[in-house]
């Protein structure tokens, strides 16, 4: 049944075991990326050896080029935030575009900078360290490339991306045009004015649907990057620094978990307003327990491995322990739990913005499809354009997600021979 | 929608709702467009109907099995002295009348009380009718009954039932019994409009004997004694009602229905005024309330005709309208849905300025809004006063923002003209004192798409005037918690503390969208705390440059109806000039019907007064 | 460690907790409640100082009613006091005692969630063992799709569309739940269709991953291989030796799932198809501020949440010797 792709990863099975890198401090991420129980499952070929990235213990006093830069580039983007914060009202842009159809001014708001500081991060963190490492890069593409539905989830997501990022200044934002009302889309008597028709005001549901796809990531990628490095924090350090703290951490995350977070959300959003900015701190900061846990027991199984037992002998301190060894060791579960928590919290936005309390300021898919509901039977297209775009966007997160856990978690072993 | 601002509204605010006009003038959009073009001889007698058969035919009327009606919420208080809200006041309604309501020209029309005697402005004498029956052994209702309520649950040192409609009855002396069946008013001021007042109109009482032990047990110290008596089984599932309304409580399922079945000894059969119309009242033999909160869901079941009666929303009527199994009838109200500039000291200074009022109103097109976001549902606004109201005069009224008043391009100039020379245009944006774009942020409450697409139109007209608007939307309580309420000196939250300088509301704020106030087109006295500095519902720090409070006391005082009408019509006058706030509109309501019900009134401000009568050509739901 | 005597202080010190834990929860609760503005009395206050009456009168007088005249600590005080004796008290909006109104409301709660759980698990597992075992092939993709399908759609608007589709146009379905229809009936079951299908996709995936995981992990474990060596089909396999030992902490995802389609997914559909059930019933109470029954329909969820883990706890050290009480060392 499997054929010939069960056979195309043979032999990857240990791959892992060999990463090293000779740079940075991500390099022992792969090092023990296996527990014995998985080693012991393994029938394929027996583990190569390391090659131990010894500048990670040498130069542990000084930043390696790679924090270096990160570190400028993050002060940076601070700095230019306390500028803009200073200086700029809320509406004024700070870089002006004259093309596209309308003139579109780069105004960021709180949520963009957050976003940009996101982007920023995930770029450091996961894109650099794959750029730096060509090999795990390419092993970690090959387990994923067998699931074709997931390589075809990442390319409509890098789709999604990109124009969520330049549509809205080629497209324009979306214009209120009162007289104009519903128009239907192209091939149900609209025109090629409005391919995808107009919402009651007569807004154009292309412009909205490509703003939507900005902001619906900025929900997804922001409140998830405040949660996972919120569930980063909390599990790494109760794993790696054990006693009295893990107690403690792990007590606030039960409450953090049986906490009924929907209704938490509710009624903070319905004290505190739909503003996207709060609503978006409100999702990360009741949704990171779950994951705190799943990564404490990740690092845990990691804690005692011997290279950490080295790092300690070697002097090192707990924290840069846990920064240069815990964390990258478990990066493969964060990066997992992270992919998956974007959708969930998409679709958390679009509820809170059927029952009420979206942001009325702001574009997103959510509010879009709530606005719409209550016309599906007379205009079903403002609704549900969007919404198949929120659909197809979410289910290639989860496809993607999963995805990833069976490429990267090794205790999934995806390749068992038959 | 699942609004988590559930719509509130007092007993004072649900009769209002269904007061009068002088005459109407909205525009009826049932299906024949008989009746379209309203009303204006003023003579309520002529009856509407929106469907083919005679009405008049009596053996027409046959009582069908069901009437069936989605309402969005739950009520919460079944009591007629704690309702405070319209879902809790509909459901006592079919169980209890009232003692009178007022007609399509805003006239008595008796219910329990048959007729009333005006003695002179300062004396009204009301009389019960003599069919009336208290249910379980209360025996009949009579004159006793009204004057132990006034004396034991209105006229008492403290508030011991928690009666909220007590302010009504500030200006009455006495009340007491005549004879069996009448009981005479005695008012501290001379007041020619008492019977439209919402003292006694739709006024419904607890019979003396169910309440006296309560009261008894109040006197010997019980102070939960109130709350008992509100929250009895007895109140709770009607059983004091007898013959008073016309239906019987059957049950009450929470967040799901409420069921009442016909009452065969209803004391309004077939008496006057109009016994032909209630000959056989009501005309189903059960009425049942359904609770479904999401619009869409209620609309899907009136559509395919699970329902008899729904509320429309405004911006959906159109489609009903083209659907022939369905009749839409659209009433005006008294309430006039505004924007108000904030002029205390936490709004945007020179919003002070009355010309820069009048800029902002004239850039907003209200055309635009009532045709394109309400569909036609609403009547552009440019005083507190409906236009139907016997208060308002044309001559008096300076119009923005409609047709020719709508000029932005004036706007702009007036703008650059009042503003200091700190302000300026650059280009197309209004530059503020410290070389920023001048930003104006704009509240509206949560709930119907139209608060939010005319929300976006404002910023979207303010934005032609070069001024950047941000937009807050939130529950009304949180509204007005937030942006509406100040803390006086004794801590108490209030709607106006004082000084317009010192007092402000916990949170910044510019304009204040959306929320919608009564007029009250009989007694525009009503608004004198809305428009005067002290006023207590001026949280918006208007301070007028005429002498509005003397202005208001001497209309109030004016013993002829013409004296009244010309000071109101001078208040009315300054206040468009002034633009204490842009009056926007004046919003309706729609129903949707199923073409079978028959009505037996014509399209007016009361709409509904009569609607125990309406009755259905053929069984609705079978 | 795994002693009689250290299970029952284990167990005994994880009850502790759970008291301490909601105690937590209902105390975070009331403070926000108490923080907020109640709808009705500001709606009040507004009209009657429209009116020229005195808002702070109208205030006193609701808050009378509610009983919240006394200070914010008396209440606190009142309200625990009758949380940790199920005295739960009346409901301000309905005026009837708190456990009435939950009594009534979660018979229609039961009646979608419990059949749309069990359908999600069937499926899901189903799905799940087969996306295991089938990994990379268009049918896994296919089945996965469906797994997917429920999680990827906004809820309420799946919900409006299937009854604009199958109420409306097809008229084979109810458009709203109608409570007046006999309970043993087709007409009722017809009515149920819909929000139990709503709920049931909404819950397959979280199942589906579970099966999956489980499955993936246990396919090569040792007893897997034995089996299969043994000459076991891969059937036999599959539902003796894969799903027997995966369905171990079934119960607490179960629960899990179960609370947490009650108080999120279920409100969605409630309200969408008018059923008066317990997660309509209990986000009325919080847009209403009814204090009572908020914090009794708080209480619930959390205490379900509680038993659930300490539930899984327990069976872990029981079932598995390598974990001891503290989690550690899995």
């Amino acid at each position: 049944m499997i054929g010939g792709r069960g056979g195309a990863g043979t032999g990857s099975g240990s791959e892992n075991e060999g990463e090293a890198d000779g740079e940075s401090g991500v390099g022992t991420a792969t090092a023990t990326g296996t527990d014995t129980s998985t080693l012991t499952a393994t029938d394929t070929d027996g583990p190569t050896f390391d090659t131990v990235d010894w500048t990670a213990y040498e130069d542990r006093r000084r930043l390696t080029r790679r924090e270096l830069a990160t570190a400028c580039s993050l002060c940076l983007y601070v700095v230019l935030w306390a500028y803009d914060f200073s200086t700029r009202s809320s509406h004024e842009p700070l870089f002006g575009f004259g093309f596209g159809l309308s003139g579109v001014g780069l105004t960021p708001t709180n949520v963009d900078w957050l976003f940009g500081l996101t982007l920023l991060v995930g770029f450091w963190g996961v894109v650099v360290p794959l750029w730096a490492n060509p090999r795990l890069t390419r092993y970690y593409w090959r387990r994923i490339r067998r699931n074709t539905v997931a390589v075809a989830s990442l390319v409509f997501l890098a789709i999604v991306f990109v124009l969520g990022l330049v549509g809205p200044f080629v497209l324009g934002y979306p214009q209120a045009q009162w007289e104009l009302g519903h128009v239907p889309p192209v091939g149900f008597g609209g025109t090629w004015a409005h391919p995808f028709g107009t919402t009651r005001n007569g807004e154009d549901l292309l412009a909205i649907t490509v703003v939507g796809m900005r902001v619906s990531m900025q929900v997804g990628l922001v409140a998830t990057a405040i949660s996972i490095g919120l569930s980063t924090v909390v599990g790494t350090t109760a794993a790696f620094v054990g006693g009295r703290i893990d107690d403690v951490l792990m007590r606030v995350v039960d409450l953090v978990m049986t906490f009924p977070s929907f209704f938490l959300v509710l009624f903070l959003v319905y004290v505190y307003g739909g503003n996207l900015f709060v609503l978006i701190l409100i999702l990360a900061v009741t949704t990171w327990g779950g994951q705190a846990r799943l990564i404490r027991s990740e690092a845990l199984q990691r804690s005692t491995a011997t290279y950490i037992t080295a790092a300690e002998a070697a002097g090192a301190s707990r924290w840069s322990i846990i920064r240069r060894h815990v964390v990258p060791n478990v990066s493969n579960t964060i990066i997992t739990a992270a992919t998956l928590s974007i959708p969930v919290l998409i679709l958390y936005e679009a509820v809170v913005a059927f029952l009420g309390f979206g942001d009325p300021a702001v574009w997103s898919w959510g509010r879009i499809i709530a606005d719409g509901q209550s016309e599906l039977a007379t205009a079903w297209w403002v609704s549900t354009i969007p919404g198949l775009f929120l659909f197809l966007t979410v289910l290639a997160f989860n496809f993607l997600g999963d995805a990833l856990r069976d490429a990267l978690d090794p205790r999934h072993e995806v390749d068992r021979p038959r | 929608m699942p609004s988590a601002g559930p719509s509130f509204l007092s007993r004072r605010a649900v009769l209002a709702a269904t007061s009068g006009g002088i005459a109407a003038i909205a525009g009826c959009t049932t299906d024949d467009g008989s009746g379209a073009n309203g009303n204006e001889n003023g003579n309520g007698t002529e009856t509407e109907t929106g469907t083919d058969p005679d009405p008049t035919e009596q053996h027409d009327r046959e009582i069908q099995t069901e009437w069936i009606q989605a309402v969005p919420m739950e009520a919460s208080n079944l009591s007629p002295y704690w309702v405070n809200d319209y879902a809790s006041s509909l459901r006592i309604g079919l169980h209890l009348d009232g003692a009178y309501t007022l007609d399509e020209n805003g006239d008595f029309y008796s219910l329990w009380v048959d007729d009333y005697e005006n003695r002179g402005n300062d004396t009204y004498a009301f009389t019960l009718r003599d069919s009336l029956e208290w249910g379980g052994d209360y025996g009949a209702m009579t004159a006793d009954d009204w004057v132990w309520f006034y004396h034991n649950v209105i006229d008492t040192d403290e508030n011991w039932v928690g009666y909220l409609g007590r302010d009504d009855w500030r200006n009455v002396e006495s009340v007491d019994a005549e004879d069996r069946h009448t009981f005479v008013v005695e008012l501290e001021q001379s007041d020619p409009l008492f019977v439209k007042r919402p003292t006694m109109w739709g006024t419904s009482i607890l019979p003396r004997a169910l309440t006296e032990p309560y009261y008894q047990d109040w006197q010997d110290g019980d102070d939960g004694a109130g709350e008992a008596l509100n929250t009895a089984d007895e109140v709770l599932e009607f059983r004091y009602a007898g013959n008073l309304g016309p239906y019987e409580f059957e049950r009450r399922d929470l967040e799901d229905r409420y069921v009442g079945t016909r009452n065969d000894d209803y004391y309004r059969q077939g008496t006057e005024p109009d016994a032909d119309d209630w000959a056989d009242a009501p005309y189903f033999d059960r009425y049942v309330i359904r609770v479904l909160p999401t619009q869409s869901t209620r609309l899907s079941e009136f559509r395919s005709g699970g329902l008899t009666y729904t509320e429309l929303p405004a911006d959906q009527a159109q489609s009903f309208e083209d659907d022939d199994d369905i009749t839409v009838v659209s009433t005006p109200t008294p309430f006039n849905r505004i924007t108000v500039y904030n002029q205390r000291a936490n709004g945007w200074e020179p919003l002070r300025n009355r010309r820069v009022r009048q800029a902002l109103s004239m850039a907003i097109d209200k055309r635009t809004v009532v045709d394109h976001i309400f569909d036609g549902n609403a009547e552009t606004a440019h005083t507190f006063q409906p236009t139907y109201s016997e208060f308002y005069d044309d001559s008096h009224v300076t119009p923005f923002g409609d047709g020719e008043s709508y000029d932005p391009e004036q706007a702009r100039s007036l703008l650059a003209e009042e503003l200091s020379g700190e302000y300026g245009y650059d280009g197309d944006t209004l530059l503020g004192p410290e070389g920023t774009q001048v930003q104006l942020d704009l509240v509206y409450q949560t709930g119907e798409t139209v608060y939010e697409d005319t929300g976006r139109y404002i910023a979207d007209a303010l934005d032609e005037l070069g001024i950047a608007v941000d937009q807050r939307a939130t529950p009304a309580d949180v509204l007005f918690e937030r942006y509406a309420e100040q803390e006086d000196d004794s801590g108490n939250a209030v709607f106006n503390a004082g000084d317009r300088d010192e007092y402000t509301s916990s949170d910044d704020w510019d304009l204040m969208w959306s929320i919608s106030l009564n007029t009250f087109p009989y007694s525009p006295g009503s608004n004198a705390p809305v428009f005067t500095q002290g006023g207590s519902f001026n949280f918006f720090g208007y301070v007028p440059e005429d002498d509005l409070e003397g202005l208001f006391s001497d209309a109030m005082s004016a013993d002829d109806l013409e004296t009244q009408q010309d000071r109101f019509a001078e208040i009315f006058g300054i206040l468009s000039r002034d633009q204490p706030f842009n009056f926007m509109l004046f919003d309706n309501r729609v129903h949707g019907y199923q073409r079978e019900v028959v009505h037996t009134e014509s399209v007016s401000p009361s709409w509904g007064y009569k609607n125990q009568t309406f009755w259905a050509t053929e069984g609705l739901h079978d | 460690m795994s002693t009689k005597s250290g299970m029952t202080r284990y167990v005994g010190w994880r009850l502790l907790w759970a008291v301490v834990a909601t105690w937590f929860v209902l105390t975070v609760t009331f403070g926000i409640l108490s923080a907020s503005p109640n709808p009705e009395t500001s709606q009040a206050a507004w009209e009657a100082a429209q009116s020229g009456g005195d808002p702070t009168e109208t205030r006193a007088i609701l808050e009378q009613r509610r009983g919240e005249g006394s200070s914010l600590s008396e209440q606190y005080v009142d309200y625990m006091v009758s949380m940790a004796t199920f005295d739960w008290g009346e409901s301000f909006t309905y005026n009837e005692p708190v456990t009435a109104v939950i009594a009534d409301a979660w018979v229609y709660s039961a009646m979608t969630v419990i059949p749309a759980t069990v359908l999600a698990v069937v499926l899901g597992f189903a799905i799940g063992l087969y996306s295991a075992t089938h990994q990379y092939t268009k049918t896994d993709y296919a089945a996965t799709f469906v797994a997917f399908f429920g999680i990827s759609i906004p809820n309420f608007w799946f919900a409006i569309v299937l009854i604009l589709v199958f109420g409306e146009l097809l008229g084979l379905t109810p458009i709203s739940y109608d409570s007046e229809v006999p309970f043993w009936s087709l007409a009722h079951l017809s009515s149920l269709i819909l929000p139990i299908t709503v709920l049931a996709t909404a819950a397959i995936a979280s199942e589906m991953r579970y099966a999956r995981a489980e499955a993936l992990e246990y396919v090569g474990a040792a007893w897997v291989k034995t089996a299969r060596s043994k000459g076991l089909s891969e059937l036999q396999v599959t539902v003796r030796h894969v799903f027997r030992p995966a369905m171990v902490p079934l119960i607490t995802i179960l629960i899990a799932d179960f609370v947490g389609i009650i108080f999120a997914t279920a409100y969605v559909v409630e309200v969408i198809f008018g059923i008066p059930g317990l997660g309509y019933v209990s986000y009325q109470a919080l847009v209403r501020m009814d204090t009572p029954l908020v914090l009794a329909t708080t209480l619930i969820p959390v205490f379900l949440t509680i038993v659930a883990n300490l539930c899984q706890d327990v069976a872990y050290t029981m079932l598995d010797p390598r974990i001891d009480y503290e989690g550690r060392s899995r």
